[in-house]
């Protein structure tokens, strides 16, 4: 088991790409403290998942959480993974003062906060080998003007990784930056699709747009971060991580 | 093991990130054919490896490999290309001659072996390429041939990402290595406590770090990534302050 007796937080653990990633460490030996609001679908993880309830856009509750991770773990930590996040949508005209903090607070805050109040207890992890992953997104690296906030918070994550990798040397940090997974970020939030819907959107996407023909499953992504904190990537920190399909680079 | 039963072919075969990745693909369960200059370290290799003497520059030789590896085995799941060389000069230094040399083995080569691996590629189940490219490529550097030619490498990935899906094509960036194509007074100079606190990870690396991520990006795990560039620097250019391309590089 790859993971085993690793300590984990896992931000976002509730469903998606964060929920996908907490059961890959789980399988591989790890314990996972899990945050997230709704835990419907964790129920069934085990005694080696610990839910944690935190609204990522409240401070208090991101301190609240990091004071019970240092508490249950012992001021140790040897992963942080933040994949909390949903869509934000507005356009450069429709952009609105209290639209602008409200995806600061969801998008980039909290990404900072975590991993300001949890670099201490990554340095006396026992794995000697600690990794902090921001779940990011290609948005990061495409010009939308009708979807202004979410790019700018992302674009602003891949740089913190790299401000982090610099700063926090001794942990090696990323983020990753997924194309189209299949997860409820699609139906969340400003989304009103249907189930139907949002198959009909990823079908269209996979007949159209995405070099690959298909949209990635979560756990696609966290056999990403699988590698990533392994000692095959002993050697890697500081970057963008894209899964996505070629759906960038197309032509 | 990760890549059981597939064909690998790399090339800079007799360098250290060549070596490396020889010996990991073996390790996961490739065959593995070896291209490139030769050397004793490369011919005593045993097991499901062949080396096959190659100019990777000369468009008749690659051609001829290819044919070759098509008969021995008639398939091929991944490719790999590792420069032989490092190009020395700054920009009032340099003439024709070396010029063009460094635009033959940091553009061409891979350039050719991609045209002539891509037939047996598209017939594979999960068909891989990747280009080690130096993350000095990202600097701006005395020694700027290998940084330009580079830089058009990691073009030419996004260039192939698409017109060769499903095939899937990558870049690794590799830092400062302790076994590959620095010479023993470069790695001493790059050695220093003050230089090595520069670096987050503190030192430099091993090519089996650079080959552990090729490994990754070949398998089936990878099957979504395509079009990228994953670095194995131990953040001595991808935190550096003035890297260039600091956003999605």
């Amino acid at each position: 088991m790859e993971f085993e007796n690793y300590k984990v937080l896992v931000v976002g653990s509730t469903s998606g790409i964060g929920l996908a990633t907490t059961k890959m460490f789980l399988d591989e030996g790890a314990t996972v403290i899990g945050l997230g609001r709704n835990f419907d679908k964790t129920k069934d993880l085990g005694d080696t998942f610990i839910p944690y309830k935190c609204d990522v856009t409240d401070p208090n509750q991101i301190k609240a959480s990091c004071d019970f991770v240092k508490k249950t773990f012992g001021n140790k930590l040897d992963v942080l993974v933040d994949s909390a996040g949903i869509g934000v949508h507005e356009s450069v005209k429709s952009v609105t003062i209290e639209r602008f903090d409200e995806a600061i607070n969801l998008l980039l805050r909290h990404h900072v906060f975590f991993t300001a109040y949890l670099c201490e207890s990554l340095y006396n992890g026992d794995s000697k080998d600690p990794v902090i992953i921001h779940v990011s997104s290609n948005a990061s690296r495409t010009i939308q003007s009708d979807n202004i906030l979410y790019g700018m918070c992302k674009t602003a994550l891949n740089l913190y990784i790299k401000q982090c990798a610099q700063g926090l040397h001794g942990i090696r940090v990323f983020s990753i930056s997924p194309g189209t997974i299949a997860t409820a970020i699609f139906s969340r939030g400003d989304h009103t699709r249907t189930s139907e819907q949002v198959q009909d959107y990823f079908n269209l996407l996979s007949n159209s747009v995405i070099p690959a023909g298909r949209v990635a499953e979560p756990f696609e992504v966290a056999d990403l971060v699988s590698f990533l904190c392994s000692k095959e990537a002993s050697y890697m920190t500081g970057f963008d991580c894209l899964i996505d399909g070629g759906l960038m680079h197309r032509a | 093991m990760i890549l059981a039963d597939k064909v690998a072919l790399v090339t800079g075969a007799s360098t250290g990130i060549g070596r490396a990745t020889i010996h990991k693909f073996m390790q996961e369960g490739a065959i593995v054919y070896g291209v490139g200059a030769s050397s004793d370290e490369i011919m005593s290799i045993t097991g499901d490896f062949t080396f096959i003497e190659c100019d990777p520059t000369s468009e008749e030789s690659v051609k001829q490999v290819c044919c070759e590896v098509r008969e021995k085995i008639g398939k091929l799941d991944i490719l790999v290309t590792v420069a032989e060389k490092m190009f020395h000069g700054s920009v009032l230094e340099v003439n024709a001659s070396i010029i063009e040399e460094a635009n033959r083995y940091i553009c061409l080569a891979p350039m050719l072996f991609t045209k002539y691996c891509y037939g047996m590629l598209k017939e594979s189940t999960n068909g891989s390429i990747a280009y080690n490219i130096p993350a000095a490529a990202l600097m701006m550097d005395k020694n700027f041939l290998n940084s330009i030619y580079n830089v058009a490498i990691i073009n030419y990935t996004r260039q192939c990402c698409s017109k060769l899906s499903p095939v899937r094509v990558n870049s690794i960036l590799f830092g400062y290595m302790e076994d590959h194509l620095l010479t023993a007074e470069e790695i001493s100079e790059r050695s220093v406590p003050e230089k090595l606190a520069k670096i987050p990870a503190g030192r430099l690396g091993d090519s089996i770090e650079v080959a552990s991520v090729s490994a990754f990006l070949a398998s089936d795990k990878a099957r979504y990534i395509t079009g990228s560039t994953y670095t194995a620097d131990g953040g001595a250019f991808t935190a550096f302050s003035r890297s260039m391309g600091n956003n999605g590089v």
